[in-house]
Protein backbone atom coordinates (compact mmCIF):
# COMPACT_ATOMS: atom_id res chain seq x y z
CA UNK A 1 0.00 0.00 0.00
CA UNK A 2 1.80 3.56 -1.16
CA UNK A 3 0.09 6.81 -0.74
CA UNK A 4 -0.07 6.59 -4.00
CA UNK A 5 -2.54 3.71 -4.94
CA UNK A 6 -5.60 4.10 -6.24
CA UNK A 7 -7.76 2.82 -3.17
CA UNK A 8 -5.88 5.31 -1.19
CA UNK A 9 -6.63 8.45 -3.48
CA UNK A 10 -10.56 7.20 -3.63
CA UNK A 11 -10.50 7.34 0.07
CA UNK A 12 -8.76 10.98 0.15
CA UNK A 13 -11.57 11.72 -2.26
CA UNK A 14 -14.18 10.14 -0.22
CA UNK A 15 -12.66 11.64 3.22
CA UNK A 16 -13.10 15.04 1.67
CA UNK A 17 -16.66 15.08 -0.07
CA UNK A 18 -18.41 12.94 3.11
CA UNK A 19 -18.02 15.75 5.19
CA UNK A 20 -21.87 16.74 4.14
CA UNK A 21 -22.73 14.09 6.55
CA UNK A 22 -23.19 13.52 9.88
CA UNK A 23 -19.89 12.72 11.54
CA UNK A 24 -20.55 9.11 12.46
CA UNK A 25 -22.34 8.48 9.10
CA UNK A 26 -19.22 9.41 7.40
CA UNK A 27 -16.70 7.80 9.65
CA UNK A 28 -18.28 4.38 9.23
CA UNK A 29 -18.94 4.57 5.30
CA UNK A 30 -14.94 5.50 4.98
CA UNK A 31 -14.21 2.37 7.14
CA UNK A 32 -17.19 0.34 5.24
CA UNK A 33 -15.47 1.28 1.73
CA UNK A 34 -12.29 0.57 2.72
CA UNK A 35 -12.75 -2.89 3.82
CA UNK A 36 -14.59 -3.54 0.59
CA UNK A 37 -12.19 -2.15 -1.68
CA UNK A 38 -9.67 -4.08 -0.41
CA UNK A 39 -11.63 -6.98 0.01
CA UNK A 40 -12.23 -6.49 -3.98
CA UNK A 41 -8.93 -6.10 -4.55
CA UNK A 42 -7.57 -8.89 -2.99
CA UNK A 43 -9.96 -10.67 -4.74
CA UNK A 44 -8.46 -9.70 -8.14
CA UNK A 45 -5.52 -10.35 -7.41
CA UNK A 46 -6.31 -13.85 -6.50
CA UNK A 47 -7.86 -13.79 -10.21
CA UNK A 48 -4.44 -13.24 -11.17
CA UNK A 49 -4.33 -9.48 -11.74
CA UNK A 50 -1.39 -7.40 -10.41
CA UNK A 51 -1.94 -5.48 -7.57
CA UNK A 52 -2.41 -1.81 -9.21
CA UNK A 53 -4.79 -3.50 -11.96
CA UNK A 54 -6.94 -5.33 -8.87
CA UNK A 55 -7.21 -1.50 -7.10
CA UNK A 56 -8.55 -0.18 -10.03
CA UNK A 57 -11.02 -2.64 -11.08
CA UNK A 58 -12.32 -2.88 -7.54
CA UNK A 59 -12.71 1.42 -8.28
CA UNK A 60 -14.45 0.71 -11.29
CA UNK A 61 -16.90 -1.79 -9.96
CA UNK A 62 -17.06 0.36 -7.17
CA UNK A 63 -18.80 3.13 -8.71
CA UNK A 64 -17.87 7.19 -8.29
CA UNK A 65 -17.33 9.05 -4.98
CA UNK A 66 -19.69 11.52 -5.94
CA UNK A 67 -22.52 8.71 -6.83
CA UNK A 68 -22.11 7.32 -3.47
CA UNK A 69 -21.92 10.05 -1.43
CA UNK A 70 -24.90 11.23 -3.52
CA UNK A 71 -26.94 7.89 -2.13
CA UNK A 72 -25.69 8.91 0.96
CA UNK A 73 -27.57 12.32 1.27
CA UNK A 74 -30.23 11.94 -0.53
CA UNK A 75 -31.11 8.63 2.61
CA UNK A 76 -30.41 11.12 5.21
CA UNK A 77 -32.70 13.97 3.76
CA UNK A 78 -35.19 15.36 5.80
CA UNK A 79 -38.30 13.54 4.62
CA UNK A 80 -41.50 16.29 3.49
CA UNK A 81 -43.68 14.77 6.08
CA UNK A 82 -41.35 15.06 8.89
CA UNK A 83 -40.41 18.36 8.15
CA UNK A 84 -44.20 19.44 7.83
CA UNK A 85 -44.53 18.04 11.14
CA UNK A 86 -41.51 20.16 12.51
CA UNK A 87 -42.92 23.12 10.84
CA UNK A 88 -45.83 22.71 12.44
CA UNK A 89 -44.60 21.76 16.33
CA UNK A 90 -42.52 24.97 15.48
CA UNK A 91 -45.17 27.50 14.48
CA UNK A 92 -47.29 26.07 17.33
CA UNK A 93 -44.55 26.65 20.30
CA UNK A 94 -43.85 30.19 18.75
CA UNK A 95 -47.25 31.02 18.58
CA UNK A 96 -48.02 30.31 22.42
CA UNK A 97 -44.75 32.27 22.94
CA UNK A 98 -45.78 35.00 20.85
CA UNK A 99 -49.53 34.80 22.62
CA UNK A 100 -47.82 34.91 25.94
CA UNK A 101 -45.85 37.83 25.05
CA UNK A 102 -48.82 39.95 23.84
CA UNK A 103 -50.47 38.56 27.68
CA UNK A 104 -47.70 40.34 29.00
CA UNK A 105 -47.82 43.53 26.94
CA UNK A 106 -51.56 43.17 28.20
CA UNK A 107 -50.37 43.53 31.94
CA UNK A 108 -47.91 47.27 30.78
CA UNK A 109 -50.96 48.24 29.26
CA UNK A 110 -52.88 47.54 32.40
CA UNK A 111 -50.18 49.24 34.29
CA UNK A 112 -50.18 52.42 31.73
CA UNK A 113 -54.04 52.54 32.12
CA UNK A 114 -53.63 52.55 35.76
CA UNK A 115 -51.16 55.34 36.01
CA UNK A 116 -52.03 57.61 32.49
CA UNK A 117 -55.61 56.76 32.19
CA UNK A 118 -57.76 55.33 29.13
CA UNK A 119 -56.48 58.06 26.62
CA UNK A 120 -53.02 56.94 26.93
CA UNK A 121 -54.10 53.26 25.76
CA UNK A 122 -56.56 53.93 23.59
CA UNK A 123 -57.13 56.74 20.72
CA UNK A 124 -59.28 59.46 20.59
CA UNK A 125 -62.49 58.19 18.34
CA UNK A 126 -62.66 59.59 14.88
CA UNK A 127 -66.39 61.43 15.18
CA UNK A 128 -67.67 58.99 12.41
CA UNK A 129 -67.56 56.15 14.78
CA UNK A 130 -69.58 58.41 17.62
CA UNK A 131 -73.03 56.96 15.91
CA UNK A 132 -76.00 57.52 18.48
CA UNK A 133 -76.20 53.50 18.30
CA UNK A 134 -72.39 53.28 19.46
CA UNK A 135 -72.52 56.12 22.27
CA UNK A 136 -75.46 53.90 23.75
CA UNK A 137 -73.61 50.91 23.83
CA UNK A 138 -70.25 52.95 25.09
CA UNK A 139 -72.19 55.14 27.47
CA UNK A 140 -74.36 51.78 28.99
CA UNK A 141 -71.18 50.23 30.04
CA UNK A 142 -69.78 53.83 31.78
CA UNK A 143 -72.66 55.29 32.97
CA UNK A 144 -71.23 58.48 34.47
CA UNK A 145 -69.27 59.23 31.18
CA UNK A 146 -69.63 61.30 28.02
CA UNK A 147 -69.96 59.44 24.61
CA UNK A 148 -65.89 60.07 23.84
CA UNK A 149 -64.71 59.34 27.59
CA UNK A 150 -67.01 56.23 27.64
CA UNK A 151 -65.53 54.98 23.43
CA UNK A 152 -61.89 55.54 25.12
CA UNK A 153 -62.65 53.81 28.43
CA UNK A 154 -64.19 50.61 26.34
CA UNK A 155 -61.24 50.18 23.80
CA UNK A 156 -58.82 50.62 26.47
CA UNK A 157 -60.63 48.22 28.77
CA UNK A 158 -60.68 45.74 25.67
CA UNK A 159 -56.89 46.49 24.72
CA UNK A 160 -55.98 45.38 28.05
CA UNK A 161 -58.24 42.28 28.82
CA UNK A 162 -58.43 41.19 25.53
CA UNK A 163 -54.12 41.18 25.51
CA UNK A 164 -54.17 39.14 28.69
CA UNK A 165 -56.72 36.49 27.73
CA UNK A 166 -54.45 35.94 24.46
CA UNK A 167 -51.70 35.23 27.29
CA UNK A 168 -53.54 32.67 29.37
CA UNK A 169 -54.59 30.90 25.81
CA UNK A 170 -50.51 31.16 25.34
CA UNK A 171 -49.82 29.37 28.97
CA UNK A 172 -52.58 26.95 28.20
CA UNK A 173 -51.50 25.99 24.85
CA UNK A 174 -47.98 25.75 26.10
CA UNK A 175 -48.95 23.62 29.25
CA UNK A 176 -51.46 20.97 26.85
CA UNK A 177 -48.17 20.88 24.74
CA UNK A 178 -46.45 19.51 27.17
CA UNK A 179 -49.09 17.13 28.75
CA UNK A 180 -49.35 15.66 25.32
CA UNK A 181 -45.97 14.75 24.51
CA UNK A 182 -45.69 13.56 28.36
CA UNK A 183 -48.56 11.27 27.95
CA UNK A 184 -47.21 9.97 25.13
CA UNK A 185 -44.17 8.26 27.26
CA UNK A 186 -41.54 9.08 24.27
CA UNK A 187 -38.97 11.60 23.70
CA UNK A 188 -40.63 14.90 22.20
CA UNK A 189 -40.76 15.22 18.85
CA UNK A 190 -38.11 18.01 17.68
CA UNK A 191 -39.51 21.18 15.68
CA UNK A 192 -37.05 22.88 13.74
CA UNK A 193 -33.64 23.01 13.89
CA UNK A 194 -32.88 25.62 17.30
CA UNK A 195 -30.92 28.05 14.91
CA UNK A 196 -33.53 28.22 12.58
CA UNK A 197 -36.41 28.72 15.59
CA UNK A 198 -34.38 30.88 16.68
CA UNK A 199 -33.83 33.04 13.87
CA UNK A 200 -37.36 33.07 13.11
CA UNK A 201 -38.19 34.21 16.33
CA UNK A 202 -35.95 37.14 16.78
CA UNK A 203 -36.86 38.17 13.38
CA UNK A 204 -40.70 38.31 14.40
CA UNK A 205 -39.97 39.91 18.16
CA UNK A 206 -37.43 42.39 15.84
CA UNK A 207 -40.24 43.60 13.50
CA UNK A 208 -42.81 43.64 16.19
CA UNK A 209 -40.55 45.81 18.31
CA UNK A 210 -39.36 48.20 15.17
CA UNK A 211 -43.41 48.29 14.38
CA UNK A 212 -45.07 49.20 17.69
CA UNK A 213 -42.19 52.06 18.30
CA UNK A 214 -43.04 53.04 15.24
CA UNK A 215 -46.51 53.15 15.65
CA UNK A 216 -46.49 54.45 19.40
CA UNK A 217 -44.30 57.66 18.37
CA UNK A 218 -46.50 57.98 15.37
CA UNK A 219 -49.43 58.53 17.60
CA UNK A 220 -47.41 60.54 20.49
CA UNK A 221 -46.19 62.74 16.98
CA UNK A 222 -49.97 63.05 15.76
CA UNK A 223 -52.10 62.45 18.22
CA UNK A 224 -50.21 64.29 20.82
CA UNK A 225 -50.01 61.30 23.01
CA UNK A 226 -53.09 59.87 22.65
CA UNK A 227 -53.50 56.04 21.80
CA UNK A 228 -49.64 55.58 21.85
CA UNK A 229 -49.54 53.34 25.43
CA UNK A 230 -51.77 50.56 23.51
CA UNK A 231 -48.18 50.25 21.04
CA UNK A 232 -45.65 51.41 23.66
CA UNK A 233 -47.17 48.63 25.94
CA UNK A 234 -45.86 46.18 23.45
CA UNK A 235 -42.50 47.41 22.66
CA UNK A 236 -40.38 46.41 25.44
CA UNK A 237 -41.88 42.67 25.71
CA UNK A 238 -40.69 42.60 21.75
CA UNK A 239 -38.03 43.82 22.47
CA UNK A 240 -37.20 41.79 25.47
CA UNK A 241 -38.47 38.79 23.52
CA UNK A 242 -35.59 39.59 20.55
CA UNK A 243 -32.72 40.52 23.27
CA UNK A 244 -33.86 36.73 24.29
CA UNK A 245 -33.96 34.74 21.22
CA UNK A 246 -31.57 37.01 19.47
CA UNK A 247 -28.57 36.20 22.40
CA UNK A 248 -29.22 32.39 22.13
CA UNK A 249 -28.64 32.73 18.15
CA UNK A 250 -25.54 34.88 18.75
CA UNK A 251 -24.06 32.14 21.16
CA UNK A 252 -24.86 29.47 18.88
CA UNK A 253 -23.82 31.31 15.85
CA UNK A 254 -20.11 32.01 17.64
CA UNK A 255 -19.72 28.20 18.79
CA UNK A 256 -17.40 26.01 16.44
CA UNK A 257 -19.41 23.75 14.08
CA UNK A 258 -20.81 21.40 16.34
CA UNK A 259 -19.99 17.54 15.57
CA UNK A 260 -23.46 16.06 14.19
CA UNK B 1 -27.88 -6.65 -15.04
CA UNK B 2 -27.45 -3.09 -13.87
CA UNK B 3 -28.42 -1.56 -11.07
CA UNK B 4 -31.15 0.11 -13.03
CA UNK B 5 -32.76 -2.99 -13.85
CA UNK B 6 -32.98 -4.28 -10.44
CA UNK B 7 -33.34 -0.63 -8.24
CA UNK B 8 -37.29 -1.86 -7.36
CA UNK B 9 -35.90 -4.94 -6.09
CA UNK B 10 -32.73 -4.26 -4.46
CA UNK B 11 -34.20 -4.26 -0.68
CA UNK B 12 -35.90 -7.58 -1.78
CA UNK B 13 -32.85 -9.26 -2.76
CA UNK B 14 -30.50 -7.28 0.28
CA UNK B 15 -33.10 -9.04 2.32
CA UNK B 16 -33.00 -12.30 0.61
CA UNK B 17 -29.63 -12.73 1.25
CA UNK B 18 -29.08 -11.97 4.37
CA UNK B 19 -32.17 -13.88 5.42
CA UNK B 20 -30.16 -16.79 5.86
CA UNK B 21 -26.94 -15.33 7.59
CA UNK B 22 -25.49 -12.11 8.33
CA UNK B 23 -23.02 -10.73 6.35
CA UNK B 24 -20.72 -7.43 5.29
CA UNK B 25 -21.56 -5.77 2.70
CA UNK B 26 -19.01 -7.15 0.63
CA UNK B 27 -19.92 -10.76 1.19
CA UNK B 28 -23.53 -9.66 0.16
CA UNK B 29 -22.56 -8.67 -3.11
CA UNK B 30 -19.99 -11.07 -3.90
CA UNK B 31 -23.27 -13.83 -2.90
CA UNK B 32 -25.75 -12.06 -4.70
CA UNK B 33 -23.10 -12.29 -7.97
CA UNK B 34 -22.80 -15.65 -7.04
CA UNK B 35 -26.07 -16.98 -6.35
CA UNK B 36 -27.45 -15.15 -9.85
CA UNK B 37 -24.54 -17.12 -11.63
CA UNK B 38 -23.36 -13.18 -12.49
CA UNK B 39 -27.00 -12.29 -14.16
CA UNK B 40 -26.87 -9.23 -11.07
CA UNK B 41 -23.78 -7.53 -11.33
CA UNK B 42 -24.66 -4.41 -9.71
CA UNK B 43 -22.62 -0.86 -9.17
CA UNK B 44 -21.07 -2.10 -5.71
CA UNK B 45 -21.24 1.26 -4.08
CA UNK B 46 -25.05 1.21 -4.27
CA UNK B 47 -25.46 -1.76 -2.11
CA UNK B 48 -23.96 0.28 0.78
CA UNK B 49 -27.12 3.66 0.91
CA UNK B 50 -29.47 0.76 0.24
CA UNK B 51 -28.11 -1.53 3.25
CA UNK B 52 -27.92 1.85 5.73
CA UNK B 53 -31.56 2.79 4.42
CA UNK B 54 -33.01 -0.63 5.02
CA UNK B 55 -30.95 -0.06 8.96
CA UNK B 56 -33.11 3.37 9.20
CA UNK B 57 -36.13 1.28 7.99
CA UNK B 58 -35.51 -1.27 11.52
CA UNK B 59 -35.40 -4.06 8.77
CA UNK B 60 -31.70 -5.24 9.11
CA UNK B 61 -29.51 -4.10 12.21
CA UNK B 62 -25.73 -3.67 12.11
CA UNK B 63 -22.53 -4.51 14.61
CA UNK B 64 -19.06 -3.72 13.57
CA UNK B 65 -16.57 -7.17 14.29
CA UNK B 66 -13.13 -7.92 13.58
CA UNK B 67 -13.55 -10.60 10.44
CA UNK B 68 -10.77 -12.13 8.70
CA UNK B 69 -8.14 -9.11 9.84
CA UNK B 70 -10.64 -5.96 9.31
CA UNK B 71 -12.92 -4.43 11.24
CA UNK B 72 -16.47 -4.86 9.51
CA UNK B 73 -19.82 -3.93 9.55
CA UNK B 74 -21.91 -7.20 9.63
CA UNK B 75 -25.59 -6.64 8.86
CA UNK B 76 -28.63 -8.86 10.12
CA UNK B 77 -32.19 -9.44 9.20
CA UNK B 78 -34.37 -8.51 11.89
CA UNK B 79 -38.04 -9.75 12.82
CA UNK B 80 -39.84 -6.68 11.05
CA UNK B 81 -37.33 -7.39 8.02
CA UNK B 82 -38.33 -11.22 7.68
CA UNK B 83 -42.13 -10.17 7.95
CA UNK B 84 -41.16 -7.39 5.19
CA UNK B 85 -39.33 -10.02 2.50
CA UNK B 86 -42.47 -12.59 3.34
CA UNK B 87 -44.34 -9.87 2.25
CA UNK B 88 -42.31 -8.75 -0.77
CA UNK B 89 -41.61 -12.52 -1.96
CA UNK B 90 -45.31 -12.93 -2.10
CA UNK B 91 -45.74 -10.04 -4.18
CA UNK B 92 -42.89 -11.47 -6.35
CA UNK B 93 -44.70 -14.39 -7.00
CA UNK B 94 -47.42 -13.14 -7.88
CA UNK B 95 -45.93 -10.48 -10.48
CA UNK B 96 -43.69 -12.79 -12.08
CA UNK B 97 -46.22 -15.56 -12.62
CA UNK B 98 -48.06 -12.76 -14.22
CA UNK B 99 -45.52 -12.31 -16.64
CA UNK B 100 -44.99 -15.52 -17.23
CA UNK B 101 -48.22 -16.25 -17.93
CA UNK B 102 -48.71 -13.41 -20.51
CA UNK B 103 -45.06 -13.67 -21.87
CA UNK B 104 -45.78 -17.61 -22.34
CA UNK B 105 -49.03 -16.72 -24.69
CA UNK B 106 -47.25 -13.97 -26.57
CA UNK B 107 -46.13 -14.11 -30.48
CA UNK B 108 -42.61 -12.88 -30.58
CA UNK B 109 -42.63 -11.62 -34.56
CA UNK B 110 -39.53 -12.37 -36.62
CA UNK B 111 -38.23 -14.63 -33.51
CA UNK B 112 -35.85 -17.36 -35.60
CA UNK B 113 -35.86 -15.04 -38.49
Amino acid sequence: MSAHDPIESYLDELLSAARSLPVREARYLLAETEAHLRDAADAGVRRGLAEHEAELAALTDFGTVADLVGRERARLRTPLRTLAGQLLRTAYLLGAIGAIAVGLSGVIAGLVYWIGGAAAIAPVPHAADLTPANCARWIGLAPHSGCRAAAISDWASETVVYRIAAGVLGVIALVLYAIATRRRGTKPKPGLEPMVTESIATTLFVVAAIGTLGLGLGALISSSGSGAGQWLSATPVALAAATIFGSRLARRLREPTPAR
Amino acid sequence: MKVDRVKGHLDLLLLGVLSTEPGHGYAVITQLRERTDGLIDLTEGAVYPALHRLEDLGLLASDWHPVGGRRRRLYRITAAGNKALARERAEWDKLSKAVAIVLRTASVQGAGA
